[in-house]
């Protein structure tokens, strides 16, 4: 009982802890915390305190999928946000501005979204740059034996950056902590599919590579092998496959054909050995679009996914969907009149406002592309 | 005040004013600060509360009373025919009730919850503050909540003008 507690005759909101143990509870969408940090300085200190965020982040879990960064590659992404109003951050709020670009090889791309943070990478500077878009701090990182500079990102990272071509994938992991780039993995693949992102299942980030088969790097055993396709599948367009997280945390695949998406998973057999299974469930989108598109506008192909939120985003002759794969819930994000190919970024966040003013730096523990 | 019952072990508590409490041990160690105290073997004798009075403790108990999950404490509800949903719904009638206070008994009751570390309390008395951040303006949070706008001018109008999307 030695904690010191103001008499109860004093405003409860004047107690800093007491006050923290109310924001803690603040639920995730962004509208509150906005709105809360917008009351008083204390208020906005506290929101935009590391500690406290991450005491928030533990409190909450999850963190919300606040929506896309989608653009031509080359070209700057825009943020589209996907939550309702309020709770709809504008895009402006988000930014990934880089360096003007210096000749036409000279240009940043967006290799995917986590814990908060984008990962861009410039081929022509040999740089990779880690940035968190709602404090537009930015830290860059040297391809392997070069060094890094810029801000200093306030959570530590993990970075681990292949290198594709001529049948052969090379990588290496680089830990923000130490600032040293480790050993260059190497493995035999066919290309590896720039269109998707990585995604983290098990313990490993897992890259599509061209025709279904897949690259993984375990983070653990820190080593890079590769898993092939399905055998039994046919379908060979890359837009038609998208990696997947499934519920137990395992690596998924998903397979579009003919409006409808079949799901193959990772599985142990009798004679305990591990390879694909196809799941009895399919997803079929026909019926989904029934009412909203007319037969010759109908087909969708892959161009994203969050494997937090377990979304997928659709591209069709009228825009792009959300696809919740659990709950199948089905959202237009973006409607327009035309089919458009660019890859969209999941980026999911705790939003606090103005930690640019309150000089505080949020985000993420880690990210892997 | 408890009367005791065969076979249940009992705590007192006692509060600044000098009231004491007999409670069940299980009932009081809904409070995690108190159940830390008797399992470190802090609790022979009476534990006294500092800062709570004897009118907010009595309502702390009330509460952990209704709470303990064990049946019979909370009477006829908690009877084994009652299915766990109907029983999650009564709770959840009864704490709406038992949270209909002023504002100063509601903040006396979030100081306790975080002092004595109940985290269903705390839950729920912090519950109200959070609905007034999500239903009302600025001045009228700023108001409700008794607390001061130090933004200097310029400040509050790049505040607003960022922040206008979450009051819409």
């Amino acid at each position: 009982m030695s904690r010191r507690r103001s008499p109860p005759s004093a405003p409860p909101l004047d107690d800093e802890d007491l006050l923290r143990e109310i924001l803690l509870r603040l639920p995730l969408q962004p509208s509150f915390l906005a709105r809360a940090s917008s009351v008083c300085t204390r208020w906005r200190g506290i929101l935009s305190d590391p500690q406290f965020r991450k005491r928030f982040r533990r409190h909450h879990g999850k963190p919300l999928l606040l929506g896309f960064f989608a653009g031509p590659v080359s070209r700057e992404h825009i943020f589209t946000p996907v939550l309702d109003s309020p709770d709809r951050i504008p895009a402006a709020r988000f930014s990934l501005t880089m360096p003007q670009s210096r000749g036409p090889f000279d240009r940043w791309d967006l290799v995917g979204c986590r814990h908060g943070l984008a990962v861009l990478i410039n081929k022509c500077r040999e740089e990779v740059v880690v940035s968190d878009p709602l404090t537009g701090r930015q830290q860059r990182v040297r391809f392997p034996r070069g060094h890094v500079h810029g801000d200093c990102l306030s959570s530590p990272f993990k970075l681990f950056l292949i290198r594709n071509g001529d049948m052969r994938t090379l990588g290496s992991l680089y830990d923000s902590v130490s600032g040293v780039w480790g050993n260059i993995f190497s493995a035999t693949t066919n290309s590896i599919c720039s269109i998707r992102s990585s995604i983290f299942a098990g313990n490993a980030l897992c890259w599509l590579i061209s025709g279904g088969a897949v690259l993984v790097f375990d983070l653990e055993m820190q080593n890079l092998s590769v898993i092939e396709k399905p055998a039994e599948n046919h379908v060979v367009a890359n837009s038609c496959f998208q990696l997947v997280r499934m519920e137990d945390g395992g690596l998924g695949l998903a397979v579009l054909s003919k409006l409808t998406i079949q799901l193959w998973v990772r599985n142990t057999n009798h004679d305990g050995v591990v390879g694909w299974v196809l799941l009895q469930k399919t997803i079929p989108l026909d019926g989904m679009f029934k009412r909203r598109m007319c037969s010759d506008q109908k087909g969708a192909l892959f161009v994203g996914y969050d494997e937090d939120t377990n979304v997928i985003v659709l591209t069709t002759m009228i825009g792009n969907f959300m696809l919740q794969l659990d709950s199948m819930q089905l959202k237009h994000i973006i409607k327009r009149n035309d089919i458009c190919f660019d890859t969209f970024y999941p980026y999911t966040n705790f939003y606090t406002a103005g930690r640019r003013i309150a000089g505080g730096d949020g985000g993420a523990e880690n990210a892997n592309t | 005040m408890a009367t005791r019952e065969a076979g249940k072990k009992m705590i007192m508590l006692k509060s600044p004013d000098g009231m004491e409490f007999e409670v069940e041990e299980a009932v009081a160690m809904e409070s995690q600060t108190i159940r830390k105290m008797i399992e470190d073997d802090c609790a022979d004798t009476a534990i006294l509360i500092p800062n709570i009075n004897s009118k907010i403790l009595s309502r702390v108990i009330e509460y952990c009373n209704k709470h303990v999950p064990t049946t019979g404490a909370t009477g006829a509800a908690a009877s084994d025919t009652v299915a766990p949903a109907a029983l999650a719904e009564d709770l959840k009638i009864w704490d709406a009730e038992f949270i209909k206070v002023n504002r100063a008994t509601r903040f006396n009751l979030i100081q306790a919850a975080s002092y004595l570390n109940i985290k269903g309390l705390l839950d729920l008395t912090s519950q109200t503050t959070i609905d007034t951040i999500s239903d009302n303006s600025l001045e009228e949070i700023r108001s409700f909540l008794s607390t001061k706008n130090d933004y200097l001018p310029e400040e509050e109008q790049t505040i607003r003008r960022e922040n206008q999307w979450a009051f819409q």
